[in-house]
Order: structure tokens, then sequence, then C-alpha cells
């Protein structure tokens, strides 16, 4: 695999070094402040004393409980999402089930919504007490049981499956789309069942999209912070990032310390397993897409297409019609869960629609989105592409860069970024501004395009650019025509994810912010500070329309050029 | 000296201080004058709140609408304000004129050096016991704006009037057993604040009973009173009384125990370094000005200068303005979460 890697023209040292630069600013300087933090009796900027006692904390039961628990969480949740990612977006990438074009975008909207939104949806339909979910048991079976409580280690991974799947979806179903059949039909020819080719061929072919894809979700596991929250403390269950949130919000005085040192330890630990990955799929050749023309076929499913069919659509309905369809009633009704026709309204539209704030929030998150989604793919694209397809120097290291912003909690990775920007000489006109808000948003999201992207030319054959340069070709003509040209449904994928993980965030974007740049996150905390959840909501679901739109476009592009049913 | 003499010493004694005193008032009111007008020169003040914003929007708009200054605002929740301003203040980078917080918040920052002194202000005279003393006016640095105050809440649906709890050892009643959601007492906020408050005044015993009614604990206020109207649960404490107004036609009714309503407030200063001082010390002390406190009691607030509602319907006064109990002051607050960490985590 080595032999063939495509030894680029221009200066490799110059062309790391500008990486490193780049991504040393973006990811390791906000870390290094957030180091300096753990290891400070106090933070930047005020007299103290370096200790250990930040990290001496960590070391009780009560955290090893945590952590246990944290561990448990996540990989349960990734193992079961990831399971029905792959068969979803196999179903739909792959097999001639129906109206797969439409499925696909349906499947992917929970990934959308405001995870406080559908927290509060699920609280409505799976509480044990009076939840539809329930009462709907009831009546059906005469029962005086609830078999659903939200409110549970299994409502924790439930809530948290709602995003990891469409998301895990998003990032397998190009992959799938990208593979070149001939393998499988080769597979197939030589006597070897459907199943045996899925296990055999398919599967392994998509080992580095597969354990990226593991390795993104687990860790966004372990940082998952509302499912718990919402579904955990009520009960009892504290994971590592409640116990971030308490040490930093809910204490008197916030300790950084204590936060600062349990984050870097589970950096330590995600950062092992990042490692494993890469020992996993070293000197292995992943190569599916070539210069030998081929077409992407589709799996002739026969009568179990209307199975596959019913799946898919079982699937939206519990994660997108039950939840949504929650919201979307009560966003009529003056409370969320009380419908009587003296509660109807349409109060809550007009006050979203008159608040200045709202649509102030919305431009700024726009122009941040499109700005921030494009300049992370760029770089993401680059960063990915010397990582898996050149022998430069360094490579390895830029690689790491960039996956540490990903294991970094948001809440405390936000902090991180407040402190960066302030020390910075005055001259460097960051802080204060809407620059600060689009240098966080680069490098939050360069992990997942470095990722996205990273699957995308595993499966690029070295063939095409070799051929490019045979024909002179120069390397910015052949990255260009070539891997991009290739790889852009990734890339498209990517911009999405970006896009709509910018009009979220809120943890850096509410240390950040100045009057007059507001983000939409920050509007919908106002609001959910006064207590209009109902309007929250209404916001919620406009953003769903609004990936509907996105998709539908990027889909009927993705149509045209490799000419998918 | 003669009785006479005597007489005609004290009068001049009492008129020079009459004079005295006009003088000062007189040069104060000149003083104050030219901290309008430099204020208006500023042009702008910039508000950091760790406050809900719709307690603020109107004192706000009042503000600007007198003296023609805009008011920006930029909020979060109490520890990111927190963070915000000391990163500031340590790498000289003051965008912030004004700080809104919650009591312990904002007395923490203040003795981190967050604030800075406000000097005289006129409107702090206005003042109300025990608004004008530490904990609230502290140091002369902050100064409360609109007491919060917790209740108990009820679902009316679930608790018949002769049921309903009358004071908060009430809620150790067998009956209440797995039926009450609670602020979480081991955050920062009114859950922990009255839980404090009832560890000192009832007993670590009481405390302990109360966690073995198997009460469920939530961190979002927002949550808690969904969970209470749908009938979840039949109690939640401590329950911020001016959300009645948000819970209009929901099953929820808010009863002030017997023993008062446990309180707080969201407290107001100038920023170190505020690049508008000017502009932030009127915006101070326009917040204890009659018609933004009249505002605030409106709000269903307790109103530091003493105002009275004119807006409020007479059902909701005893519980929005009925008797207080205690508050948790920041020394006492750090005594007591070390014993309610080892109960409740």
């Amino acid at each position: 695999m080595r032999l063939g890697r495509y030894k680029p023209a221009p200066g490799p040292l110059l062309g790391v070094g500008v990486l490193l630069l780049i991504l040393g600013f973006l990811a390791a300087y906000p870390l290094a402040m957030l180091l300096y933090g753990s290891l400070h009796s106090t933070p930047p900027g005020t007299p103290g004393e370096f200790n250990l006692v930040g990290y001496a904390k960590i070391f009780s039961a009560h955290d090893a409980s945590v952590v246990f628990n944290t561990i448990a969480l996540a990989f349960v949740k990734t193992v079961l999402a990831l399971g029905l990612a792959v068969l979803l977006a196999w179903i739909v990438a792959r097999t001639d089930t129906p109206w797969r074009g439409t499925l696909e975008v349906l499947i992917t909207l929970p990934f959308f919504i405001p995870p406080i939104v559908t927290a509060m949806s699920w609280g409505m339909l799976g509480n044990p007490q009076v939840g539809l979910i329930n009462q709907v048991w009831k009546a059906v079976t005469g029962s005086t049981s609830s078999p659903i409580n939200v409110y549970s280690y299994a409502g924790i991974v439930w809530h948290m499956m709602q995003y990891s799947i469409p998301f895990l979806f998003l990032f397998i179903v190009d992959i799938f789309r990208a593979m070149d059949p001939s393998l499988e039909e080769s597979s197939r020819m030589s006597g070897a069942s459907k199943l045996r080719t899925f296990r055999s061929i398919t599967l392994i072919l998509m080992m580095p999209a597969l354990t990226s894809s593991f390795i993104l979700s687990f860790v966004r596991g372990i940082e998952s912070f509302e499912s718990a929250l919402f579904f955990g403390t009520p009960v009892g269950i504290t994971v590592i990032t409640t116990e971030i949130y308490n040490a930093i919000n809910q204490r008197q005085g916030p300790d950084y310390q204590y936060a600062t040192a349990l984050s870097f330890t589970i950096l330590a630990f995600l950062f092992l397993l990042v490692l494993v990955q890469w020992r996993i799929l070293r000197g292995r050749t992943f190569t599916t897409v070539t210069g030998k023309g081929y077409t992407p076929n589709v799996m002739r499913l026969g009568a179990w297409r209307w199975v596959t069919f019913g799946f898919c659509i079982l699937f939206f309905f519990v994660t997108v019609v039950l939840p949504i369809g929650q919201l979307l009633i009560g966003s009529f009704f003056r409370y969320m869960g009380f419908y009587s026709a003296d509660m109807l309204t349409l109060d809550h539209y007009q006050s979203v629609f008159k608040n200045s704030d709202f649509w102030r929030g919305f431009r700024n998150t726009m122009l941040l989105g499109f700005l921030g989604a494009t300049a992370t793919m760029v770089l993401g694209s680059i960063v990915a592409y010397v990582s898996a397809r050149t022998t430069w120097r360094g490579r390895r290291l830029i690689d790491a860069i960039a996956w540490l912003p990903w294991m970094m909690p948001g809440m405390v990775l936000g902090v991180g970024f407040l402190w960066a920007f302030a020390i910075l000489p005055h001259s460097i006109p960051i802080y204060g501004t809407i620059w600060a808000l689009l240098l966080a948003y680069v490098a939050l999201g360069t992990p997942v395009s470095v990722r996205v992207m990273n699957g995308a030319y595993a499966q690029l054959g070295y063939d095409l650019e070799e051929c490019s340069r045979v024909h002179g070709g120069s390397w910015f003509q052949t990255f260009w025509r070539i891997i991009v040209a290739l790889a852009w449904p990734s890339f498209a994928v990517g911009w999405i994810l970006t896009f709509f993980g910018i009009m979220r965030e809120l943890s850096a974007s509410v240390l950040l912010y100045s009057v007059g740049s507001e983000v939409l996150s920050v509007v919908l905390l106002k609001l959910w500070t006064n207590g209009a959840a109902e309007q929250v909501s209404v916001i919620g679901l406009m953003m769903m329309i609004l990936v509907v739109l996105f998709r539908a476009v990027q889909l009927r592009f993705l149509n045209r050029r490799i000419g998918m049913a | 000296m003669s009785k006479l003499g005597k007489i005609l010493g004290m009068w001049a004694g009492a008129l020079a201080l009459t004079l005295i005193g006009t003088a000062a008032h007189a040069q104060s009111a000149a003083e104050w004058d030219q901290v309008v007008a430099a204020a208006k020169k500023e042009g702008k003040v910039v508000v950091y709140s760790g406050a809900a914003p719709n307690s603020f929007k109107r004192a706000v708009e009042l503000f600007e609408k007198a003296y023609g200054i805009p008011v920006e605002i930029l909020i979060g929740r109490g520890a990111e304000i927190r963070e915000r301003v000391r990163t500031e203040r340590s790498f000289n980078r003051n965008i912030g004129d004004v700080l809104i917080n919650g009591l312990s918040t904002a007395i923490g920052q203040t003795m981190a050096g967050d604030v800075q002194d406000h000097g005289p202000l006129p409107n702090v005279a206005k003042l109300i016991s025990p608004f004008m003393d530490p904990p609230f006016n502290h140091t002369d640095k902050i100064v409360p704006t609109n007491p919060t105050s917790w209740a108990i809440a009820v679902n009316t649906n679930l608790v018949k009037p002769a049921d309903e709890p009358k004071s908060w050892q009430d809620l150790l009643d067998p009956k209440w057993k797995g039926k009450i959601i609670y602020d979480n007492p081991l955050s920062n906020g009114g859950g922990q604040a009255s839980m404090a408050i009832f560890l000192e005044k009832f007993g670590r015993e009481w405390v302990e009973k109360f966690k073995a009614q198997q009460v469920t604990f939530s961190d979002q206020y927002t949550i808690a009173h969904q969970r209470l109207a749908r009938g979840e649960f039949a109690i939640y404490a401590p329950f911020i009384v001016s959300e009645t107004f948000n819970l209009k036609g929901l099953p929820i009714k808010g009863i002030v125990p017997t023993e008062g309503k446990t309180y707080s407030s969201q407290m107001v200063g100038m920023l170190t370094g505020a690049p508008h001082p000017n502009a932030a010390k009127l915006f101070v002390n326009y917040m204890l000005g009659d018609e933004v406190q009249t505002n605030f009691a409106d709000l269903g607030y307790t109103s530091v200068t003493g105002k009275v509602s004119t807006t409020l319907p007479e059902e909701l006064k005893p519980l929005m303005h009925g008797k207080l109990f205690d508050i948790m002051t920041e020394d006492r607050l750090q005594k007591a979460i070390p014993i309610l960490e080892q109960i409740f985590k």
C-alpha cells in the first residue's frame, strides 16, 4: 500500500508545516491552555500554583463508577447504533427497496434536531406514569404496569441512538454507494451466499469507514451530555459530562482544574482507541474505486424488498414520526402535552417570527454555517489527503492533532477557546469578534471532516492519480479533478454534518459570541432559560425543514452524478 | 453660657448643618448630572447577564427610553458569565460594563475582583430592609434588583385542597413518597440554596428523611414544570413563584409554606475595567428606580425598594409577595455543600 502512495511535487515539508501551524492554532493551542488549567490551581491569568490536585480528585470510588457508567453506556449505544446504521445504509444504498431516495432523507432527520427538543418529546412519550406509549400499552393489554421508562440506562442509550444512527448512516451510506460491486459479484460467482458475501467482502471493504465510525460514535457517546442530563440525573445516573457540568456550572466557584483534569484523562483513554484503530488498519488496502469503469448496482431482493421497506418505515415511525409528531402537534398548543381546544394557539410561531433575536441569530448562523462548513471541509479534505494518500513525514502527527478537538467535551473545549483567544496579543483582533466563532467552529468540525474524507479516500485507487500525473496533470489539478471530483459525495455529506453541527453548537458559542454576533444556539438557550420550551420546539421544527431542503438538493446533485434511482 | 446662648448656638448649628447638607445635596445632584451627561456621551452600555432574559427585558427598555442609551446584552449561564468576565479582566479585554448574576455567583465574583465600587448612587438610599445590608448590598459593589422566592407547587388534579402541604415539614408526609420532584440539591440554584436552609433550620435528619421520600431530582425547572403539570408528580419544590405567569391554565398551584418562602436575588454591579463606566453606573442606579422596581413587582418579584405592583391580580399577591423564610448566604452555603454531597451524592 505504501509503495503505491503518490509522491507530491510541492515541498512536503512546507505543506506539513503550514498544516501543522493551522491545526496547531485551531486544535493544539486551545488544548494546551486547558492542559495548563488542569495542572494549575487557578485558570490562566489568575495567580496560583502548579499541582496535581485536579488529577488526584479523579481517583475516587465515585469517579470510578462514573467512568464505568459512561463507558458502558457509550459502548452499548455505539454497537447498537452502528449495527442499525449499517443495515439501514445497506438497504438504502445497495438494495432495490422502494422509495429509497425519500427514505434516505427521512432516516437522517432526527440528527438535526436540538437534543433538548427530542428529550422533551421522549419525556412525554416514554415516562412511566403518563407517557403516551405506556398509556397505549395499558389500554391495549389491560396491564397496569408500564413497559417503557425513559428515565433509565436504557432511556439514555435510546436517546443517544436517536443521534448516532442518522450520524453513522450518513457516514456509511455513501461508502456503500461508492463501492465497486464487481468484488461482490466475483464472490457470488464463486459460490458464496449473499450473507457470506456481505460478511466477507462488503463488511471487510468497509473496515476503515466502520472503525472510524465506531470510534467517532463511541467518542461522541462518551461526550454525550443532554441524554444523561435529562434522563439520567433524575434517577441518579451520573456520567462524565454531567460530572464535568456540575464541576463547572453547579458549584459556587467553577472547578476548572478538576473538570479539565477529568477531560484530559478521558482524552488519553480515547486516544489509545484511535491508536488501536490505526494498528488494525495498518498495512491493509481497502480500494474499491479504481480507474476501471463500473456501475454501482443494487441487490434485487424480490419480495423481501417490502420487508426492508417496512423496516425503514418502522424506524422512521419510531424515531421521527413519534417524537417529531409530538413536537409538531405540541407547537400548536399553549403548552406541550396539554391538548384541549382552548389551548390551541399560533402564538409560538408568531413569537418566533416576530423575534428579532431569532432572525439576527438565524442570519449569523447561516453565514457562519456556510463559511465554517466550507472552510472545515476544505481543511478536512487536505488533512485527510495528506494523511491517507501521501508519504509526507509528519502526516500522522497532522492526523492526530486534527482528532484532538473531538475527544474533548464541548463545554470544556469552549473554555479552551475562550482562554486561547483572549490571551492573544491585542494586535490580533480575534477575541470578541465573529472570527472567534468561525475559528472555533472550524476546529470543532475538522475531526468529522477528516474522518469523512479519510473514509472516502481510502477507497480510491492510486491508478487514477498516477494516470493524471502521466498525462501531465499538476499536483493541484490531480487533487482537484481526480480526488475531489471522486470524493465529492462524501464532501457533501461532511459539509452538511458540519453545517448542522455549527447550527447546534452552544458550548463555545455562548463563551465567544459578542453583541451582534449572536447565533441560533444562543437564541435557543435564551428561550429555554425563559421557559419558552414550545418556541424552542418551533425552531427545532424549522431547522428540520431546512435539513430536508438541504438534503433534497444534495441528493438531487448526487443522483445526477451517479445516476442513482 | 446662658440658656439663650445655648439655644441660639443650637439653632446656629442646626442651620449650618442644614446649609451644609443642602450644599452637599446640590453638589451630589450636580455630580450625578455629570454622570448622566458622561454616560450619554459614552453612547452605550454592555450588560453581561446570567439572569433569565425576560426578567430584565422591560427594565432595559425603560432604561433605553429614559436616557436614550442603547443597551447591549450578552446572556449566558451564571458560570459561563463568570468565566468570561474573569478571562476578560485577566487579559485586559474588557467588553462588559455591567454584571447581572445570581446572589452567590455575584458575591463570588465580587470577592474575586470582577466588580468595582460603583460609588455613590442616588437610588441606593431607597433600599429597604433586609436589602440594604449584606449579603444584598455588598460592600457598595453590587446591589440587589429582583429577589426570587421559592414556594411549593402542587398538581391540582392530583392533590385536593384539603391534602395540600401547608409547610416545608409536610414534604416528609409518607403519602408523598415517590411523588415529589425537586431541583437538584447538588446543583447551584434554588434547590441547593433551599436544601441548605432546611439543613440549618430543620437538621440533617430532616434532610435524610426527605431523601428517603424517593424524591426525583431535576436540573431543568422547565422540564420539572411539565412533569408536574402532566401528573407525573404531585409536588414540585422549590417553585419559582414568578413562573406562575408562564404556567397559566395548567393544573399547577403555588403554595406559600407556613415557615415562608426561601429566597435569593439577582444582583447588579459595575464590572472592573468597564469601558463605559458612567453608563454602567447609571444603569445600576436605574435598576433601583421606581419604574423598574414597580415592573419587577408586576412580574412577581419582591421589590427591594418596597414598590407595590399595580397590575398583579389580587389572588396572586399572597403567593408572589407572601412571607419570606430565609436566604442562604455564601459562607453558610459553603459549609452546607459538603454535607449535602454526603447525603445526596
